[in-house]
């Protein structure tokens, strides 16, 4: 187990609409070890973003989570909220999907990364704070004075970089990111994942990178998990899922890549 | 009236913000969209695309500068108008999707309020085609905008511009959260509802490989300006401005650590925050050819070759 951060057994996860219950992630089991960064690809609607959530102990009633998720020997799924609390955003932190659209929007982005800092971090100075912020601000390519602007007075790629930076905030063991780079160009991109790629080894974090873009797939994964209608149908290290993929879906995807 | 491109923007600027602090985020643009001649807009993040875009279309009025739009002055054009004529697919669809709004909601209220229809077997008709066209079927029409993942949230609105039956179409970044082997797909299907509908397109992107699924046309974008701008086989072939080309150069299959194109990358990172543009070529700070005369005159915007603006004094001359 030494080196394994986060244990996803037999996980399924039911969404309840109008009272009918569907599955919609069925039998997932995985593991993520220290350092790792695990890509999970897949269409549109096959439940990545579900997993994402069940993670961050979001799945509540009526929808349900079902199997265990294990961090640090504890299963996220049964874990009191008192204990959640403490583990969510300060351990375990994710980009949403929605990044764009989950700032505050009546607050400034420095009361974002400030109030992370006093209630995560317990760090109160001032000058201390403004600094840290201007410094994760730029690991992003983004100017220090963003921290003045509101969420609405930022572009979608400036939004999202802002999150990325959030997210970062408290050096956690696993960042959760799903879909974290869709508003940026492709050289911003690229610049802010190989920060990304840089900070989680200093701190020794690991991320699991939800994506549908390939290159970013193809330049931060080192294993590989393709889902498929609510299952994963093949996994293992990126080169295999690149150079000799098995499944149909998976060899169709690749296919697509520009080489 | 006719003669006028379905879009016309002449010299339009611009700014956002304060006394304290004064964003230019479109700086001086003129472009124009032919009908049936879809456009493209490519750019650096926070250059302005969704700012143009939503200019062209009347959801933003600019500081300076004309907007026609199907001959008419977008100054005097009433909002119920404007909202038949053109639509926007926003770029983020999770703050553009109601989350507690049904699809059938979500689509049923433009006909209704807008269009004014009322035949109930008519409108539903209508969704469902729309929808299937976007790729959902019609157990989607219960589900509630919270309940749908990225890519089917960004489905949606796709259905719900074009349901409308518009003259023209801004969607911005639609396809993001879409796999690579459905996003050709999307906008395959966009571009032939736009054809059978006789809606033209403006497509904003960072994803240099649907452009020409899509576009005839590209403008690319740099900091509040258009630098380059040809027809797209052109521009993505033969990219004059180092800008441009060196975007074109980030393909899956160089981005390794240690390489060239990565290194390139992280000194242009580092290179653009601490930067302010005042005067000479916008472009100057970050490329690799630039010299004084680069940094002190500021290029013209200049057809170089048949029809492919650029505004660089040493067009074509970068390569990776
Ligand atoms: N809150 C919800 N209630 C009911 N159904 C939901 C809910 N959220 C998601 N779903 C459904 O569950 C399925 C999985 O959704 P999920 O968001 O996990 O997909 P995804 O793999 O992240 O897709 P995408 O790549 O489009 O973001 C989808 O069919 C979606 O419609
Ligand atoms: N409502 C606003 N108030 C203040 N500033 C704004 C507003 N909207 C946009 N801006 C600023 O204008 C500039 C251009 O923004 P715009 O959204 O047009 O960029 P973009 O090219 O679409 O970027 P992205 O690719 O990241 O979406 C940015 O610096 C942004 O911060
Ligand atoms: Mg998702
Ligand atoms: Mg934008």
């Amino acid at each position: 187990m030494i080196g394994t951060v986060l244990q996803v057994e037999d996980l399924n996860i039911y969404y309840s609409t109008f009272g009918k219950s569907k599955r919609v992630v069925e039998d997932v089991s995985f593991t993520l070890k220290r350092g790792e960064i695990l890509g999970i690809i897949g269409e549109s609607g096959a439940g990545k973003s579900t997993i994402g959530k069940a993670i961050m102990g979001l799945i509540e009633p009526p929808d349900r989570a079902e199997g265990s998720i294990i961090f640090n020997g504890k299963n996220i799924l049964t874990m009191d909220r008192y204990l959640l609390d403490r583990i969510r955003w300060k351990k375990i932190s994710m980009i949403f999907q929605a990044s764009m659209n989950s700032l505050n929007p009546v607050q400034k982005i420095e009361d974002d990364f400030y109030s992370i800092f006093r209630d995560k971090m317990n760090i109160r100075d001032k000058r201390k704070m403004e600094k840290m912020t201007d410094e994760l601000l730029l690991s992003v390519s983004l100017p220090a004075y963003v921290k003045y602007r509101f969420p609405h007075e930022l572009s979608g790629g400036m939004r999202q970089r802002t999150v990325i930076a959030l997210a970062l905030t408290t050096s956690p063991d696993i960042v959760i990111a799903d879909e974290p780079t869709t508003a940026l160009d492709v050289i911003t991109e690229y610049f802010v994942l190989s920060i990304l790629k840089e900070r989680l080894r200093q701190s020794g974090s690991s991320m699991i990178f939800i994506t549908h873009d390939l290159m970013a797939i193809m330049y931060m994964a080192n294993r590989v998990l393709v889902m498929e209608k609510g299952r994963v149908v093949e996994s293992g290290a990126l080169e295999k899922i690149i150079n000799e993929p098995e499944n149909l879906y998976t060899k169709m995807l690749v296919s697509t890549i520009d080489r | 009236m006719n003669e006028l491109p379905l879009v016309y923007m002449k010299d339009i600027r611009k700014y956002f913000g304060n006394r304290r602090n004064i964003v230019t985020a479109v700086d001086g643009v003129s472009m124009s969209v032919e009908r049936g001649k879809n456009a493209a807009i490519v750019g650096e993040t926070g250059s302005g695309k969704t700012t143009l875009g939503r200019i062209s279309c009347g959801l933003e009025y600019p500081n300076h500068g004309t907007v026609m739009l199907d001959g008419e002055n977008l100054k005097s054009m009433k909002n119920r108008e404007l909202w038949k004529t053109a639509q926007y697919i926003h770029q983020d669809p999770y703050g553009a999707v109601d989350p507690l709004e049904t699809v059938q909601k979500i689509l049923q209220q433009p006909l209704r309020n807008l269009l004014g229809l009322n035949d109930q077997e008519m409108i539903d008709e209508r969704i469902r085609h729309y929808l299937s066209l976007a790729g959902l079927d019609e157990s989607y029409v219960s589900k509630r905008g919270g309940e749908l993942s990225g890519g089917e949230k960004q489905r949606l609105l796709i259905a719900r511009a074009f349901i409308m039956g518009p003259k023209y179409v801004v969607v911005d970044e639609p396809t993001t959260m879409i796999d690579f082997i459905h996003r050709n797909e999307v906008v395959e299907t966009i571009r032939e509802i736009g054809k059978s509908n006789d809606t033209t397109i403006t497509l904003i992107t960072h994803d240099l490989g649907i452009v020409g699924k899509l576009s005839q046309i590209v403008h690319i974008m740099f900091r509040g300006a258009i630098i380059e701008s040809g027809p797209v086989d052109e521009v993505m072939v033969r990219p004059y401005h180092p800008y441009t080309i060196f975007l074109a150069s980030i393909k899956p299959s160089n981005v390794s650590e240690g390489g060239k194109i990565t290194e390139m990358v992280k000194g242009y990172g580092r290179l653009r925050q601490s930067f302010t543009f005042s005067r000479g070529c916008r472009y100057a700070h970050l490329c690799p050819l630039a010299d004084d005369r680069c940094r002190s005159e500021t290029p013209a915007f200049e057809e170089y070759t048949s029809e492919h603006f650029v505004a660089c004094f040493k067009p074509g001359e970068f390569s990776v």
